[in-house]
């Protein structure tokens, strides 16, 4: 049977060197050395596609995210499949060298090796000692997919962020640590993790910067570094939670993906897009490369969102065992906080303020605290702490280590709920209400993402975004469809100012809305509003209430306004709650126009009921007025029920 | 997965703008350099700022080496201690001190002291706080080689760990 087995591949290796060598580079099509497998069919393959990371194009045809250049050794390879193809039963027959440092094609390219070796084809023996020392180096097991959550004050990462880690093997002695904690019995931190990152300028003004990201300018690369390098970069250098989801991959898919992650990260070059080639779509692409049929790059659409990469690859890749938690340094030392008693609080404010008690201290559980608060200040000033900040970590140290060890070092906290367990990004509200006395039934539609309103399970509670939301009503009394208001963008940062969180609260948004009244003159009309506001948000009831206060400067544009524009600054004060399904935005907001002496006021109260991660119960009430100068004052009540279903 | 574009562009606009340059001068590799790196307008989902330090060799010429580390010797001649103490340095200290901590695991991993010793480890580490790490700003090879002498004063982790004797 072996002889046999040698026998037929020698054939099939002369056939296709024999056919190789008449056609050349001709259509794959014709390349039939024999066996089941054909060329035509074989470059057609889901794992072949996979591996070239080719995506169909509008015109049937197909182009692979890659640029061109050495991972492909067909000139045509970026758009043909199955010259690729071609090409690389060649090279991986006779062993040719491939790319920048001409290493033998079985070694360059393993996972190609290893799809063509399954389906019968000839793969050269080679020796690959860079190879064989990257896989010994990495030496993995299995792999997790990595999710980097929101952090405070930044309601843009709120889309997250997603890594692979690549995990080790067993430890040879089969032994897991079983030392401490559940935690402690992880040693995920010596693993390796790849990241598909941009090699941004970081002398880039903002308007390039956007400009670029948007176009590809910017070059992407897959990056592996240790896990404890993306754990501090992101539990401590950003304070963000990260999300470890196993993936059931099995033995010989998780060898192809580190195979793959090879090939990619040694010759293929991508450019960088914030929306759709970025590090989701790319984490997606290779894992795509280990299981392509698990069809994952099938959902992706014009925007890839790390948080719904995460959910589907969960989802469709998950393992049965449970998402790992690692919190923040915030978080960290929240818990180290909220674990004190009164009197042990009481003596941490005073070390604060005052280390002359610290050689008195004898709760490991106090100093412990106060090393946490100063790390955390030390992370948060990116290590700029003043001489005495530094002089007192130092001592919390010295006398932290001088108080031995601790039977309850471990902060346990309630793991939150996981961003995968959260509500759907887009959502489609249907319901009706009343306007100055007239009825009304509403369509609203948004394209994303999460508002006060919103089941703030699984994101961050006092961070908003939304996009893309246009709210269309039918008057039923004068039988009018009408276009309430459409919303590009909408961001609210509301994290509560605290120990914890210095921050600044900040709004910004850009919206339009059709305009009518007498406030205008009676013309109907419509308007873009921009707004921008600063202020300081205070949390209650372990921040399940937030009070906050912010100044505004905004800007409306538009024909039926005199001189076309109205500008002036503001005030908003408002309330924000959130009890379990419950969930509270109340908000006054008052206006100055400068340009006409014209005042407006608005009061707001929204109250929502979630229902599972999908169906919502929301109801809004609005009461407009203004004084105006040149035009008649006026008020508007609104008030509205709407039936939300997340999607 | 139908989802806006714009959105993402404008959102960049606000993202916050900090520079920073690390108190203890390491604007390239020092310990634990790329969380208090620049981070201009972008935060480190997106910034390819971290360096591929597991290479076995140099000369690849991978994409991964984009930053002052990948000239820094401890890509290619220092152990894993060393990396470890180098790029986790700053929990790395805290638990030491705490003498407990999924860091301090993974060090006594790199120093091929088996996980049965951890208990061991962590408390000859935290007794021995002042001596390894004597100030505030300790290079991490010294950190290392203290911590060498520590193991090797207890006959245990003399005995069980590999990577006591430099």
């Amino acid at each position: 049977m072996q002889r046999r087995g040698r026998l037929n591949a020698v054939l099939q290796h002369l056939a296709l060197m024999s056919l190789l060598s008449i056609v050349g580079s001709a259509d794959a099509a014709t390349l039939e050395p024999g066996g089941d497998s054909t060329l035509a069919t074989l470059a057609q393959d889901e794992g072949w596609l996979a591996l070239g990371h080719w995506r169909p194009t509008l015109t049937q045809g197909w182009r692979s995210d890659i640029e061109p250049g050495a991972f492909f050794l067909a000139t045509n390879g970026r758009d043909s499949p199955a010259a690729e193809l071609a090409a690389t039963l060649k090279v991986m027959a006779t062993g040719a060298p491939v790319g920048p440092n001409h290493w033998p094609g079985p070694c360059a390219l393993p996972a190609r090796a290893t799809f063509l070796r399954q389906r019968g084809w000839p793969v050269a023996a080679a020796f690959c000692p860079e190879y064989a020392a990257f896989r010994r180096k990495l030496d993995v097991h299995s792999a997790t997919l990595i999710f980097a959550s929101a952090y405070a004050n930044n309601p843009a990462s709120m889309f997250g962020h997603v890594v692979l880690r690549l995990n080790h093997s067993a430890r040879p002695d089969g032994q897991q640590p079983k030392l401490f904690t559940e935690a402690d019995a992880t040693p995920h931190l010596l693993d390796n993790s790849v990241a598909f990152l941009a090699q941004v300028g970081t002398d880039d003004d903002p308007l390039s910067y956007a400009y670029k990201g948007l176009t590809g300018g910017y070059p992407g690369a897959y990056m592996i570094d240790p896990y404890y390098v993306t754990v501090a970069t992101y539990t401590d250098g950003e304070s963000r939670d990260l999300w470890e989801y196993d993936l059931n991959l099995s033995e010989a898919e998780v060898s192809l993906l580190v195979d793959h992650v090879w090939e990619v990260a040694t010759l293929a070059h991508f450019p960088y897009f914030f929306a759709h080639g970025n590090c989701a779509y790319q984490i997606l692409s290779i894992i795509t490369a280990a299981r392509p049929s698990a069809h994952l790059m099938a959902a992706t659409g014009l925007v890839v969102l790390p948080l719904e990469v995460a959910r589907q690859v969960h989802d469709q890749l998950g393992s049965t065992a449970a998402v790992r938690w690692r919190p923040s340094l915030k978080r960290q030392l929240k818990t180290s906080l909220d674990r004190l008693s009164h009197d042990q609080r009481r003596r941490f404010d005073a070390l604060r303020g005052d280390l002359q008690g610290l050689q008195a201290e004898a709760s490991p559980q106090v100093v412990d605290a106060l090393i946490a608060a100063l790390n955390f200040q030390k992370f948060d000033s990116h290590n700029h702490l003043s001489a005495e900040q530094r002089y007192a970590f130092r001592a919390a140290l010295v006398h932290r280590a001088e108080l031995g060890p601790s039977d309850d070092l471990s902060p346990s906290e309630e793991t939150p709920v996981a961003p995968d367990a959260g509500h759907l990004p887009a959502q489609a509200r249907l319901g009706g209400g009343v306007r100055q006395g007239q009825g009304f039934a509403t369509l609203v539609v948004k394209g994303g993402l999460h508002d006060f309103l919103s089941d703030s399970r699984g994101y961050e509670s006092f961070a908003a975004i939304d996009y893309l939301e246009a709210a269309l009503r039918y008057y039923d009394a004068d039988r009018s469809l009408q276009l309430d208001h459409a919303t590009v963008v909408a961001v609210n940062s509301l994290a509560p100012f605290d120990l914890v969180s210095k921050d600044w609260s900040w709004r910004a948004g850009i919206a339009w809305q059709p305009i009518e009244g007498r406030a205008y003159g009676g013309m109907k009309s419509h308007q873009l509003r921009g707004e921008l506001g600063a202020g300081l948000t205070w949390g209650f009831f372990a921040n399940h209430l937030s009070l906050f206060n912010l100044a505004l400067i905004a800007a409306d544009a538009s024909p039926g306004l005199y001189h076309g524009l109205r500008l002036g600054p503001g005030l908003a004060l408002g309330i924000v709650a959130q009890w379990g399904a419950y969930h509270l935005l109340a908000e006054w907001t008052e206006r100055r126009d400068v340009i006409h002496g014209d005042d407006s006021r608005r009061w707001s109260l929204g109250q929502s009921l979630s229902f599972g991660r999908a169906w919502e119960l929301r109801a809004d009430w609005l009461l407009t007025s203004s004084r105006a100068t040149r035009t008649t004052s006026g008020a508007q009540h609104d008030l509205q029920m709407t039936l939300g279903y997340a999607f | 997965m139908i989802r806006f574009c714009a959105v993402v562009a404008a959102l960049a606009l606000f993202t916050t703008t900090q520079t920073a340059r690390a108190a203890d001068g390491s604007s390239g590799c020092g310990p634990g350099w790329y969380i208090f790196k620049d981070v201009s307008l972008v935060s480190s989902s997106l910034r390819g700022t971290t360096n591929g330090i597991l290479f076995p060799v140099t000369t690849i010429g991978m994409t991964f080496g984009t930053s002052n580390c990948s000239a820094h010797k401890i890509v290619d001649n220092q152990g894993e201690s060393v990396k470890f103490a180098t790029l986790a340095y700053h929990d790395l200290v805290v638990q030491m001190a705490q003498g407990k901590g999924e860091h301090l695991a993974a060090f006594a991993n790199t120093l091929g002291c088996p996980w049965q010793t951890q208990i061991e480890f962590n408390r000859t580490l935290q007794a021995s706080f002042q001596r390894i790490v004597p100030t505030d700003a300790v290079a991490p090879e010294a950190i290392v080689d203290q911590v060498r002498v520590e193991l090797q004063t207890q006959p245990l982790l003399a005995q069980a760990c590999s990577g006591a004797v430099g």
